[in-house]
């Protein structure tokens, strides 16, 4: 565990050298506010609410779930993909296996440091933008708990679900294509920047039966209280299952790329 | 007036100094410290049309910041070259359609499609007339064995093919000059002979003047007759090759497999301590101020029956050390 | 020009040898450079279907704005993209060398061996979308209205270009350029996607003025589109553009010499 930590802080370390890049990436997020929060108080234009599957939506509640879905990329996200990718088109990974420590642990472990970083200097300067600039919406202490437990199922999930896709590298070299793909289909089916709620019948119901909503999608809209409690644990109990299911696949393609570079060497 | 002019050619680099710690990096950001580095300090040197002339030295000596400001790829901090009449730097376009310029590490060649088709996008460029084109490409085709490989793709060429294909690739415009750095290195040795070869007979029928930097000796012997030494931005000497080599050697290895085993008492009295004996086999130091590898090998060759003899020469490394150290020598001298 | 000329020949040949040597990559490269502006239009179309329009401009003329943008960045990219980009790794390992020991200008070799085959596809898509697109607005397709789409979409390439070369040009002074390159050619281009007006003052004025890449789709199509409230005189919607692209890539191309020379003084 101490380990674990250790290799955290390292990460958080590492990331305190490039200043002028921090700085950068901050700029990028608060473009992004800047841009989907205009669009959207352009696309209610004189409504103060707009309908919805889940009734009516205020722009306030709208702006906090752009700003929200904004913080949840900065703390969910990671580079694994491109990581993974490099270090097995590389052939690093052989190296990185040979050492004593459950690869995929301290993977998440550098990540975890990253994101920790980009949390501190980045989303909380931006939550903090977001409250005087926008008026964002505060949650009840019980939406907040219930938010941060699925938060915390969400990174898990991404977090697996980003290893696999990594894990293609094993077969498909083009590692950025394998990822790519993957961001496009989170980008259509996770609601992190257009929520679910203003899909078409028939999208609503495909993206249902995805895990990538229980990503962004199910988190914030618990935050911004567009769910009920019921809804709530369903939304709680399918992140479980899938983080279940993921976990099996992870094992089981992991498996798999391990036959191939023992017997093949990668 | 030889063809190329170099002058009190100084190179002076500014570099930041970093200061450690936490303050450090702060200063550093707010008030930056810098010192002076002279990479090139006060060469001078002429070349003439049609010599092929070795240029070499320790890494980090000078070699590739004196042959960037002959290039035109650097300004000097002061100091005059004059190529052909021409100031490279100040004449780039002109400069550059007379030369042609090999890096041993890093191809010119378009990564991606077939050679052939570098080779057109240079006929392009330095305007070759065609029949000149298709002469040149015929006559390289012949010595470098190019024609095998000429419509494969760059990246799929083994380290030799590319190099010949590098090689063609230069010369393709008829240059006056060429710049060859490290040319053979990584190499099989059949294909550096092929690649010395070209080299000499380019040099012998279109008076091509050659600037090699290497560390190849063999490179050196088979080539060059005329040979500069840069060291720490001095050029530490600039002429024949056998005098510098007969003169700063180290010393030669001997390996001597005779039919019976010598006594050691016996080659004590030759050689004194400088040599050891596996079984059969010799090893002997030849220092060259007192001796020389003939005179040992007619030694042995008189009181033993001889199997076996190889020579292991002294490095250009070892050359520069004893150069420089003769050099710091003459200084303290005077 | 004989150069236009040996380069569409070396394109053509790269094509060929790419898809001969490599099919399945660039197949994929092919699939995702037309997914991505598929996704993006998809979403608009989700949003638009929900709100009905957006500052006046239905989901058609939003598609078109959209796809302007777009299509003058690939047609400056094909050319232009991997060169920029590379400069940074050129300056740094001093691969630059290569570049200016020949009689050419190091740009225009440069880019004489590159393409960007994937944004070559994106452009593809592109007007696909710009055929269906006009179909459905019912535009008026004459000779003049073809010509004077082109002048704009060369004279947006011209100015994104600009912006590209300039801030590959930074590597001759800066190390690490690829976090400014992505926030000026990506980032602020994305603002440009919607229509200038949802925006608040200072960022419409950074779009016009500091960095004009409102005149690349905003300018032309809202003058398309709502002429009687466009605040630009006919003159300007009608050259601005080209005009504008033609003197920012020529300062860009001064700045790169410039570099250039600094780059002789201090080596690497």
């Amino acid at each position: 565990m101490r380990l674990y930590r250790a290799v955290l802080l390292r990460s958080f370390q590492s990331n305190t050298a490039y200043r002028a890049e921090t700085v950068m990436k901050f700029f990028f997020s608060l473009l992004q506010i800047l841009i989907q929060t205009s669009i959207w108080i352009a696309l209610y234009g004189r409504d103060n609410v707009h309908s919805s599957s889940v009734g009516d939506v205020s722009l306030r509640e709208m702006l906090t779930y752009t700003i929200l879905g904004i913080c949840v990329q900065i703390v969910v996200g990671n580079d694994i993909i491109w990581r993974l990718g490099s270090k097995i088109q590389s052939g690093e990974i052989a190296s990185d296996l040979i050492k004593p420590i459950p690869f995929a642990r301290f993977m998440f472990a550098e990540s975890g440091g990253q994101t920790l970083f980009r949390i501190v200097f980045e989303m909380v300067p931006i939550v903090a933008f977001g409250f005087f600039a926008y008026g964002l919406l505060f949650p009840s202490a019980a939406d907040l708990g219930l938010f941060l437990l699925c938060l915390l199922n969400g990174i898990a999930l991404y977090y697996l679900m980003s290893f696999i896709v990594g894990l293609f590298a094993f077969w498909y070299m083009v590692y950025w294509h394998s990822g790519s793909l993957f961001h496009v289909v989170m980008s259509l089916f996770s609601g992190s920047m257009l929520p679910l709620w203003f899909f078409p019948e028939s999208f609503i119901r495909v993206a249902q039966f995805l895990p990538f909503q229980l990503v962004f999608y199910g988190p914030i809209s618990v935050f911004v209280g567009k769910t009920t409690f019921l809804e709530t644990l369903r939304l709680v109990g399918m992140q479980f299952v899938w983080i279940a299911i993921l976990s099996f696949g992870l094992k089981w393609v992991w498996s798999k790329a391990w036959r191939k570079l023992v017997i093949q060497g990668g | 007036m030889s063809y190329i002019s170099v002058e009190g050619l100084t190179k002076r680099f500014k570099r930041q100094v970093r200061r450690t710690g936490s303050m450090g990096a702060f200063k550093d950001f707010v008030a930056p410290r810098y010192e002076q580095k002279d990479a090139v300090n006060e060469v001078s040197f002429s070349i003439d049309k049609g010599e092929i002339v070795g240029y070499i030295g320790p890494n980090g000596a000078g070699k590739s910041t004196t042959i960037k400001m002959m290039v035109g790829i650097l300004v000097p901090t002061s100091g005059t070259v004059t190529i052909g009449g021409l100031v490279p730097f100040e004449n780039r376009l002109e400069n550059s359609r007379r030369i042609g310029v090999v890096f041993g590490q890093r191809t010119q060649l378009w990564w991606d499609i077939p050679v052939i088709e570098t080779y057109k996008l240079m006929q392009y460029i330095y305007k070759i007339p065609k029949v000149r084109f298709e002469h040149n490409i015929r006559q390289f085709a012949d010595i470098l064995g190019i024609d095998e490989f000429v419509n494969t793709p760059v990246r799929q060429l083994s380290l030799g093919q590319r190099m010949r294909a590098d090689l063609c690739a230069a010369l393709l415009h008829d240059p006056e000059i060429i710049y060859l750095d490290e040319p053979t290195i990584g190499l099989d040795v059949d294909v550096k002979e092929r690649v010395r070869g070209f080299i000499k007979e380019v040099n012998r029928s279109r008076e091509t003047t050659v600037i090699l930097t290497t560390h190849d000796t063999s490179d050196l012997d088979k080539l060059c007759s005329r040979v500069m030494v840069i060291d720490q931005g001095t050029l530490m000497y600039d002429g024949d090759l056998d005098y510098l080599k007969k003169n700063y050697s180290g010393h030669d290895i001997l390996t001597v497999e005779t039919e019976n085993e010598l006594p050691d008492g016996l080659l004590a009295g030759r050689f004194g301590d400088a040599f050891t004996r596996e079984g059969r086999k010799c090893h002997v130091r030849v220092s060259p101020e007192t001796d020389s590898s003939a005179e040992c090998i007619a030694w042995f060759l008189g009181s033993a029956t001889v199997k076996d003899i190889q020579i292991r020469q002294t490095e250009i490394d070892e050359v520069i050390r004893n150069l420089y150290g003769s050099f710091k020598e003459t200084e303290r001298g005077s | 020009m004989h150069g236009i000329r040996l380069y569409l020949r070396f394109v053509i040949i790269y094509l060929k040898t790419k898809i001969e040597y490599d099919h399945f990559f660039v197949f994929m490269d092919l699939v995702l450079n037309s997914i991505w502006p598929l996704v993006n239009l998809t979403m608009l179309w989700i949003m638009l279907d929900r709100f009905g329009q957006i500052d006046g401009w239905d989901f058609d003329q939003l598609m078109f704005l959209f796809n302007l943008s777009h299509m003058a960045y690939l047609v400056c990219a094909v050319i232009i993209w991997n060169p920029t980009r590379e400069m940074q790794e050129l300056v740094r390992s001093g691969g630059f060398d290569a570049y200016l020991i020949r009689p050419i200008h190091p740009l225009a070799h440069l880019i004489m061996r590159q393409f960007s085959h994937g944004h070559f596809f994106g452009l593809v898509v592109s007007v696909s979308i710009l055929i269906y697109n006009v179909n459905r607005l019912q535009l008026d397709v004459t000779i003049g209205s073809v010509a004077w789409f082109l002048s704009i979409v060369i004279g947006g390439a011209l100015i994104y270009s600009a912006y590209m070369l300039v801030c590959g040009t930074l590597s001759f002074w800066i190390v690490k350029t690829e976090s400014v390159y992505e926030l000026v050619v990506d980032n602020l281009r994305g603002i440009t996607e919607f229509p200038l007006t949802i925006y608040n003052k200072t960022v419409k004025a950074i779009l016009l003025f500091v960095v004009p890449y409102g005149f690349v789709n905003y300018v032309p199509a809202s003058g398309m589109f709502f002429p009687e409230s466009s605040p630009w005189p006919e003159v300007v919607r009608l050259l601005a553009t080209p005009v504008l692209g033609a003197v920012l890539f020529g300062s860009a191309l001064l700045f790169f010499r410039i570099g250039m020379k600094r780059y002789q003084s201090t080596g690497s």
